[in-house]
């Protein structure tokens, strides 16, 4: 179910009004009607197309319960080498469902010998929409409950049965949390599990419901989705046809269309969230702004970024191991962080030139200050970055490397460009930047920012998103980042 | 309102240009702006046709591709003609909105040949699926929600009439076929999934055809195809002119592409378009010609 949807719509209508409203929903039990109802909505938001993918969603809620429960008992009876044991094995199990639902096919074409027919059943193995995400979840479940990050809640699941069930459906609730659950952002259990409580109307922050979701859905609807029909053609065969004077500007287009479909996913999730009574880290912190790699990686996917420092840069070592160890771990992160994304080569090299390019920048800035303080140098890294940031988006764009050789061939052709494609980069893309500008002055302009926060003027700007999401919306497009 | 410093005044701000914005359109749509042939999205140009054919009955209906589509229908004005042509799309997107009954038909049905081959063997498209969904039922009973009524569509449309300026001449001398003179029998092979299409479209044709609806097969001028194929499609255009017993006529023989204009070299200009559909109308017989607007230069 998508979050454009009107079947979406319904749910989300129904669910909030049971949630808040429903004789269960305060007194002893509010807690357990609120997240079991959130849990049902989440069944149906995600076995709505296909209900067969809910039961490896149900192996993984089970098998991360028994793992947390087990993990939990160990602890508390000082066996540390059993519980870690747990550990291993839970998370090895976790990587090994997204081994086999979404890179079987992969690795088994890089197997030398082995039969064609094997390798083409491997390949047929369907990819579960939001299996990176929840997988993801999981893990850090077992992780947090392994470094006593989470353990007053999970202390309940020591004893077998109804509290083992009540520990099975909160895990559950945390993995499949319908706003999260198929592309993020990545929460970690140590953040969500506190938040598992009781919820009362009167305790929305409807601040953040209100721009989050008007935010979220003009960044998705009116400027993703528009953007999509134009940039689509650079993956069909008019692509053989374009000359420089498209191709630029719809590379561009990606860049910015791309953006406004992950961030805007982003702040829906955060803004369902927040109706619910749940807070969400935030996923994007204004990524065009950034003056190199480095800024950038802290301001894109904030909680995939943040996931993969916790649970992968520092357990290999992070900084600690010394500077060659650094490079290499950098560089780990970023290729996993680039195959965590599709089991393809253009993922792996996408995410390689990343951990290249970080670890380039990481050995210019050695021994120098990382801020740059002079206006030019400033604008100067937000140019470079700006442009490889984007060039490097064509090998998520492109289905193949042959699509990428044709897109360099044609920026040799010097032809005129279609309006539609200038005009619909030029005005949605507008919007992209208009956003970023919105952010530089959040960041720069501090003072003004906060009088602009609350006023007439800033309900100006959601009045006029609202009127184009109604609008002038896009032909309904899938998020890019379902794909993942 | 947690996290906002002023709920009163940011509601407030809200509402008002949530109003005024509504009013402007609204407006705007009162002008000429409300006539959107094309806007800078294939999808939206299409589908503000359809809304606006599907909006009250039609006495000429047109169904075809984006060479149909610059043929100037209601959402241009010009009452009575509804235009089904799909940007991107075929015939056959237009035809099964009509034979399926999510869009009216006209007592004439007027389908363009050149594209009966595109798209074969592929899934409906996204526009053929939207249609009849609520977000198609909302423009189609308020103009507001309406394709034609998108802000950066009325922007587009602007710019174009900013930009190609004053309007074509007209008034070239019609010249009307008898189908049977262009009722091409071409032998060729077509692929499993050509048959099924050639197969589709006369059944659809057919169930029209039974319910009394005059139809006539047109080949537009305009498009670019390789020799090779455009022969495939005439084949099929005759193929079908045959076996659901409906004229044909080539419009490129009554109107040379040299006497008409075209925007791009495959879609005719608006004069142009406007001529052509003169030409259609009466070499169909329709008795009383729906109004063809005059030369807008859009």
């Amino acid at each position: 179910m998508l979050f454009n949807s009107w079947e979406f719509l319904v749910l989300l209508v129904l669910t909030y009004g049971l949630y808040y409203f429903s004789p269960w929903s305060g007194g002893r039990h509010g807690k357990a009607w609120q997240v079991t109802l959130l849990l049902a909505a989440s069944t149906i938001f995600y076995g709505w197309e296909d209900p067969r993918l809910l039961l490896l969603l149900g192996v993984s809620c089970v098998g991360n319960s028994i793992a947390t429960a087990k993990i939990i008992l160990f602890k508390s009876q000082g066996d540390e080498a059993s519980a870690k044991r747990w550990v291993r094995l839970a998370v090895i199990l976790n990587l090994a469902l997204l081994v086999v639902f979404k890179y079987a096919g992969f690795l088994a074409g890089l197997v030398p010998g082995l039969p064609v027919s094997w390798v083409a059943a491997m390949k047929a193995i369907p990819l579960p929409v939001g299996i990176s995400f929840y997988t993801f979840h999981g893990i850090s479940m077992i992780v947090d409950v392994w470094r006593g990050e989470v353990t007053r809640e999970s202390d309940d699941m020591l004893s077998r049965g109804k509290r083992f069930a009540k520990g099975v459906r909160d895990i559950g609730f945390y993995l499949m949390f319908f706003p999260q659950l198929v592309a993020g952002p990545i929460v970690k259990a140590k953040q969500f599990w506190p938040q598992i409580a009781a919820k009362l109307h009167g305790d929305v922050r409807w601040g953040v419901v209100v721009r989050s979701l008007i935010a979220g859905y003009f960044l998705k609807m009116v400027v993703a989705d528009n953007l999509a029909e134009q940039t689509g053609l650079l993956t069909q065969p008019a692509l053989a046809s374009m000359g420089a004077f498209e191709l630029i500007p719809l590379l561009y287009g990606y860049s910015l269309q791309i953006f406004a479909d992950f961030a805007g996913y982003s702040l829906i999730a955060l803004g369902l969230a927040a109706m619910f009574g749940y807070q969400f880290p935030d996923n994007f912190n204004f990524p065009y702004l950034s003056t190199s790699l480095t800024e950038f990686w802290r301001r894109w996917h904030l909680s995939l970024s943040s996931w993969l420092r916790d649970y992968l840069y520092i357990p290999l070592g992070g900084n600690r191991k010394g500077e060659a160890r650094t490079y290499l771990n950098l560089f780990i992160v970023m290729f996993l962080g680039g195959i965590w994304h599709g089991a393809e080569w253009k993922f792996a090299l996408w995410g390689s030139l990343h951990g290249l390019l970080l670890g380039v920048e990481r050995f210019w800035f050695r021994g120098r200050e990382r801020t740059v303080s002079s206006w030019w140098m400033r604008v100067a890294g937000w140019v470079y970055c700006f442009q490889v940031v984007t060039l490097l988006w064509l090998t998520f764009l492109m289905p193949d490397m042959h699509h990428i050789r044709l897109f360099f061939e044609g920026l040799g052709r010097i032809d005129g460009a279609r309006g539609p494609v200038l005009y619909t980069v030029a005005v949605f893309g507008g919007a992209v930047l208009l956003y970023h500008a919105a952010g530089w002055l959040k960041e720069h302009r501090q003072k003004w920012f906060s009088r602009f926060r609350g006023s007439w003027t800033e309900g100006v700007c959601y009045g006029l998103m609202l009127f184009l999401i109604v609008t002038n919306s896009g032909a309904p497009q899938g998020f890019i980042y379902f794909q993942f | 309102m947690n996290g906002s410093s002023h709920p009163g005044r940011f509601a407030f701000g809200l509402l008002t240009a949530l109003a005024a914005a509504f009013l402007a359109q609204t407006l705007l749509l009162k002008g000429p702006a409300a006539r959107l042939p094309k806007g800078e999205s294939n999808f939206f140009s299409s589908l503000a046709r359809i809304q606006a054919a599907a909006r009250q009955p039609n006495s000429v209906t047109l169904v075809g591709s984006s060479l149909t589509g610059r043929l100037p229908g209601m959402e241009s004005g010009n009452a009575g003609v509804g235009n089904l042509g799909v940007d991107g799309g075929s015939t056959v997107e237009g035809l099964s909105l009509i034979d399926s009954g999510r869009v009216g038909c006209g007592p004439v049905l007027i389908c363009e040949t050149n594209t009966l081959l595109v798209g074969v063997g592929g899934k409906p498209s996204l526009l053929t699926r939207s249609v009849g969904k609520p977000w198609f039922e909302a423009g189609r009973k308020c103009v507001n929600f309406s394709a034609a009524a998108r802000p950066s569509s009325m922007g587009y449309a602007g710019l174009l009439k900013w930009k190609r300026g004053a309007p074509e001449s007209t008034g070239m001398p019609f010249v009307v076929m008898d189908h049977s003179e262009v009722s091409l029998a071409i032998p060729h092979e077509f692929s499993d999934a050509e048959e099924r299409r050639i197969l589709e479209v006369i059944t659809m044709l057919g169930r029209q055809r039974s319910k009394g609806i005059g139809i006539l097969l047109v080949k537009l001028p305009g498009g670019v195809q390789e020799p090779g194929y455009a022969a495939k499609v005439r084949a099929a255009a005759a193929a079908v002119s045959s076996a659901a017993e409906v004229p044909m006529i080539d419009l490129e023989a009554i109107l040379p592409r040299r006497e008409l204009s075209f925007t791009d070299g495959a879609h005719l200009a608006p004069g142009s378009a406007a001529r052509v559909l003169a030409t259609i109308l009466e070499v169909a017989g329709i008795p009383e010609r729906p109004s063809v607007p005059s030369e807008t230069g859009r």
